[in-house]
């Protein structure tokens, strides 16, 4: 532990900057914007109207004495963007990329980058002013000098010259950070010095604390919408977040005349701790902004924090170059990682990552999911490739399934195989990309599906591919003997379930996805390629009662739905008891299935059902047989 | 709810506490509490032989015989009668609900100034103490009757009626100190019934910026809450500063800090005179750079964040400004501000130094008066 970075000053004065406008930004910005290649400096002797890069400017006004003109220094700064420093004793320090000016008040012995010159003129104290001698100031920062029409002096200084070095910039990653905000998301705020942020996975999300460790501050971006929000509408977005997470309001006030219109309300909650809370709405999003104070007693306490949530804005100046961007998202994407297979890579900023599951999802039936397993002795990248086919044909019906290649490729650093394919449940189609990659006794699979017809530039696998970084040596440092029932390739295999609360007994097939499995508690369900099983327990419901409104909803439901039919209503036995099976066929979501609802109950009286879909474009043999298999082996416990 | 990210910010370690004791409700400090049985401390003044030759540790002298050159004992036998305890009932918004609980006690530990009743401590100590007590060495309890209190520097003035007390003696300056000194922390710690306990260590450090508004020494002496408002002694048996505050947290240790004593004179004397600390304040909010929150060294200025005097209105200060010297001083920090501003009185001019816009101009402002709110630079009131 560093303890010297741990003791902290607190004055207990929250000093918070207020709209800290810097003028040369403002300059930069222009000159850049038009993409000027020369910065200027228009002035005249005995005159306080000066020129800066175009704008007038009022300035102590420049005068001459032993021939030197002597100027105010706000000018290097208002048209060069230098630093002004007070230095020890006397001394004025002018920083200006690599150059370094030192002046004495009253000396005229001037430093320049180290070399020593004299000026004929010392600088000297005027209405307060300290002034300097221009030439000899603007010639050391890499200035031209000449004379304009009227007398004008004009110093003019290229921006290659301008450029700030690329240095390391110091222990103070922020130097010249005055605003802080997050470009992806669109806001900017002022940054003080004492304003410390926290890491937050969801960038959505940004989280601070001060040094003095007074206050809290969370600042959310909400998801876009198409609507614009009002005042009323903030103020309820507030309100129902306080209402929901228990808080007491204290305060509430709209400010539908700020320069952004926001609402603010003042809670405490469970804890005792107060809140300053805001909304705001802008660039398509509403941002939410909560403040919670450790010293806060009265809602008034939270009013000095204003100066600090008074410079949030929506929107991000990527120009502004005095903004501290908080976004790690670069071209769209941002970075996600998995911990426990040290998989790093890139993935679209508005996806959502779940990498406990490794599962990445976009909007519109886009995603990604990664699997890991041990790859068994003798797997080649060929074979196995093969084998992912093998498996697509046990799940899919050929008409469904088309395999469109398999290209070598590059993924973090090894050699990996692309497989493409395009699939269909019975509507739109689907383009398969399978990224098959076997390293240090591991294999990995990036499955992404995304819809086949996709719009311009919103298909980023070859973005997420490139970025892929795999950790192999940790892996192999970490992991054992690991098993992915994903790659599974036999549906026969099963293994036996029990529910001790209710007495019975199924088997699973190994290549089904657990969706739940909460047997003791009635309910487990599963999925697999284009299909679903279910079973439950409803204790509430009179078994006789329950098949006869099924027979009625459905019959009824039969004449009034389009792409509905029952097909079948059969009495059978199952699991030594007599079981009524509905078997219907229907278009979900323009995707065509069979589903079959299957009722019986024990000696109890206690219901069963078991319901299963299964699309048409996967009812290969092997998943009806995996399917009809598991519903045949339920049995009552003896 | 809404999970605050402690990990991420990382810089604070500890957590600063202010050393008052605090009874809590359990039934188990009931007993304990009512042994007060220290009657038996003489109250015969030893004069102290010598200093810092009778400090050295006589080594040789192994086998539990007396270290009789050891001046430490004759110390606290000397200033003990000048340590008092304070306890008071609680009055904090947290424990409301526990307001019949006749365990809701707060206590504290104070210094005797002034043979006729007048007592220095921690403002921390008194404020919102109820029906306190004064305890003096000798077993006697007083009431309270006078009481002035300054949050900012966290020194009150207390006074109880009575007469002949011992007055500690104050040294006239902490600047004398050294750091490595020995020093002795006197007060009652933990327990009422543990008042004149005596710890010793070392001077830590000087000047400290820490969670103040003045500057601090830094100590290793153990000090434990109930030990706030008593004396830093040095080994002539001087108070060179009262214990107020110390870092608490797991895996700190001994880091205890104490008000210097030319700030509880400062302090004191002015509340003699006004009542009150008559503070003065440039009338502007100032932020300190960051490498003046992380505490390296350099002169980083401040910056003008806010002007809210009328004063500094006038004299021609801006948002923005960056503030680099008053009166010819460089001033980096808060507590710097603080300091300097302790040899000025509001209504007074200082001549400032400061870049304005890119200009090095100098500005002459009248101080105005600190009213203790935020608005105010320099100062705070900060209750750990």
């Amino acid at each position: 532990m560093n303890l010297s970075m741990k003791i902290f000053h607190r004055s207990g004065v929250i000093l918070l900057s207020l709209a800290l406008t810097l003028m040369t930004c403002g300059v930069y910005n222009a000159a850049h914007a038009a993409g000027v290649q020369v910065q200027e400096l228009r002035l005249k002797v005995g005159s306080k109207n000066a020129e800066i890069n175009g704008s007038a400017q009022t300035i102590i006004q420049p005068y001459q004495t032993h021939g030197v003109t002597m100027v105010p220094l706000s000018v290097f700064k208002k048209a060069f963007e230098a630093d002004i420093k007070l230095g020890d004793g006397n001394t004025v320090k002018i920083l200006k990329g690599k150059h370094t000016i030192t002046l004495t008040l009253g000396s005229p012995v001037i430093w320049v980058d180290g070399h020593k010159l004299r000026s004929e003129s010392a600088p000297a104290m005027l209405h307060n002013t300290f002034m300097a001698p221009l030439r000899i100031v603007a010639s050391g920062i890499g200035a031209k000098l000449s004379t304009g029409e009227g007398g004008q002096i004009v110093v003019r200084l290229g921006l290659d010259e301008a450029a700030d070095p690329a240095g390391d910039g110091g222990m103070d990653i922020d130097t010249g950070k005055t605003r802080i905000g997050n470009s992806f998301y669109g806001w900017t705020m002022q940054y003080p010095s004492g304003l410390i942020p926290g890491s937050s996975g969801d960038e959505s999300m940004a989280t601070f604390s001060d040094s003095e460790d007074t206050y809290y501050l969370e600042i959310h971006a909400g998801s876009r919408i198409s609507e614009t929000a009002d005042v009323d509408t903030l103020m309820d977005t507030l309100l129902t977040s306080a209402r929901n997470s228990g808080e007491t309001v204290l305060d509430q006030q709209v400010f539908p005349t700020a320069k952004v219109p926001y609402a603010r309300i003042v809670t405490t909650d469970k804890d005792g701790s107060m809140w300053q809370e805001r909304a705001y709405y802008g660039a398509g999003r509403i941002y939410t902004l909560y403040l919670a104070s450790q010293t806060a007693k009265s809602y008034k306490d939270l009013q000095k924090y204003d100066a600090l949530l008074n410079t949030f804005e929506p929107g991000f100046n990527r120009e502004d170059k005095s903004i501290k961007d908080l976004s790690k998202v670069k071209n769209g994407m941002t970075e996600t990682y998995n911990d426990d297979y040290g998989i790093s890579m890139q993935i679209p900023a508005e996806w959502t990552a779940d990498n406990s599951h490794r599962v990445y999802t976009g909007r519109g039936g886009t995603s990604l999911s990664i699997h890991a397993a041990s790859a068994p002795a003798g797997l080649t990248l060929d074979s196995w490739a093969a084998q992912l086919q093998e498996q697509s044909k046990r799940t899919f019906l050929p008409e469904a399934f088309k395999w469109k290649g398999t290209t070598v490729v590059e993924a973090s650093g090894e050699k990996a195989l692309l497989q493409q394919a395009e699939y269909t449940y019975g509507g739109i189609w689907y383009q398969e990309k399978q990224l098959l990659l076997i390293k240090g006794g591991y294999r990995y699979l990036l499955d992404y599906s995304a819809p086949k017809e996709l719009e311009s530039g919103k298909d980023r696998f070859q973005d997420i591919l490139t970025s892929l970084d795999i950790d192999f040596e940790g892996n192999a440092e970490i992991l054992g003997s690991l098993e992915d029932y994903y790659f599974l390739s036999d549906t026969t295999r099963s293994v036996l379930k029990t529910s001790n609360n209710y007495q019975y007994t199924v088997s699973i097939p190994l290549y089904w996805t657990a969706i739940n499995e909460r047997y003791e508690q009635s309910q487990a369900e599963y999925q697999f390629p284009g299909g679903s099983f279910k079973l439950e327990a409803d204790s509430s419901v009179d078994p006789d009662l329950t098949v006869w409104q099924l027979r009625s909803y459905y019959t009824e439901a039969a004449k009034s739905i389009k792409d509905f039919s029952l097909q079948s209503i059969d009495n059978v036995t199952l699991a030594g008891v007599p079981a009524t099976v509905f078997r219907i066929h229907q278009t979900v979501n323009g995707v065509p299935q069979s589903k079959q609802v299957i009722l019986f109950s024990d000696s109890s009286g206690q219901l069963y059902r078991i319901t299963t879909t299964l699309n048409d474009t996967n009812g290969t043999p092997e998943q009806k047989a995996a399917l009809e298999k598991a519903v045949q082996s339920f049995k009552f416990a003896k | 709810m809404r999970v605050k990210s402690k990990a991420a910010v990382g810089l604070l370690l500890g957590t600063v506490i202010g050393v008052s004791g605090c009874l809590s409700a359990s039934a188990e400090s009931g007993p304990k509490a009512s042994q007060t049985g220290i009657s038996t401390m003489s109250i015969a003044a030893v004069k102290v032989q010598s200093t810092d030759k009778a400090t050295l540790p006589k080594s040789k002298a192994a086998g539990g015989v007396t270290m009789q050159g050891d001046v430490v004992p004759q110390i606290i036998k000397k200033v003990s009668p000048s340590v008092v305890g304070i306890i008071g009932r609680t009055t904090n918004a947290e424990s409301k609900d526990q307001g019949d609980n006749r365990y809701n006690l707060a206590h504290g530990t104070g210094v005797i100034l002034k043979s006729d009743g007048w007592i220095v401590t921690n403002t921390h100590v008194v404020q919102g103490l109820t029906n306190a007590l004064v305890v003096t060495s000798d077993g006697k309890s007083y009431n309270i009757s006078e009481s002035f209190e300054d949050e900012v520097s966290d020194i009150a003035l207390i006074k109880i009626n009575a007469k002949n007390l011992q007055p500690a003696k104050f040294a006239a300056s902490s600047q004398n100190v050294l750091v490595g000194e020995k020093v002795i922390a006197l007060g009652t710690p933990i327990s009422f019934s543990l008042r004149n306990s005596a710890t010793q260590g070392i001077v830590s450090g000087l000047n400290r910026a820490v969670n103040a508004a003045y500057r601090l020494i830094q100590t290793d002496a153990a000090i434990n809450p109930g030990n706030s408002g008593g004396p830093l002694l040095n080994m002539k048996g001087e108070v060179i500063g009262i214990n107020s505050m110390k870092f608490e947290a797991v895996g700190v240790e001994n880091m205890g800090f104490s008000i210097p004593a030319e700030t509880v004179q400062y302090v004191v004397r002015q509340l003699f005179k006004y009542g009150e600390v008559n503070r003065p304040a440039l009338g502007v909010s100032l932020e300190e750079s960051w490498s003046a929150i992380v505490g390296l060294p350099g002169d980083e200025p401040m910056t003008i964040t806010k002007v809210n005097s009328s004063e500094a209105k006038k004299a021609g200060l801006h948002e923005g400004d960056v503030l680099y010297r008053v009166n010819g001083k460089k001033i980096s920090s808060i507590v710097d501000l603080n300091e300097l501003l302790k040899s000025f009185i509001p209504g007074q001019t200082v001549t400032l130094w400061l870049e304005s816009d890119g200009d090095i101009v100098t500005r002459k402002l009248v101080l105005s008066k600190d009213t203790g709110s935020s608005e105010d630079a320099g100062s705070e009131a900060d209750d750990s």
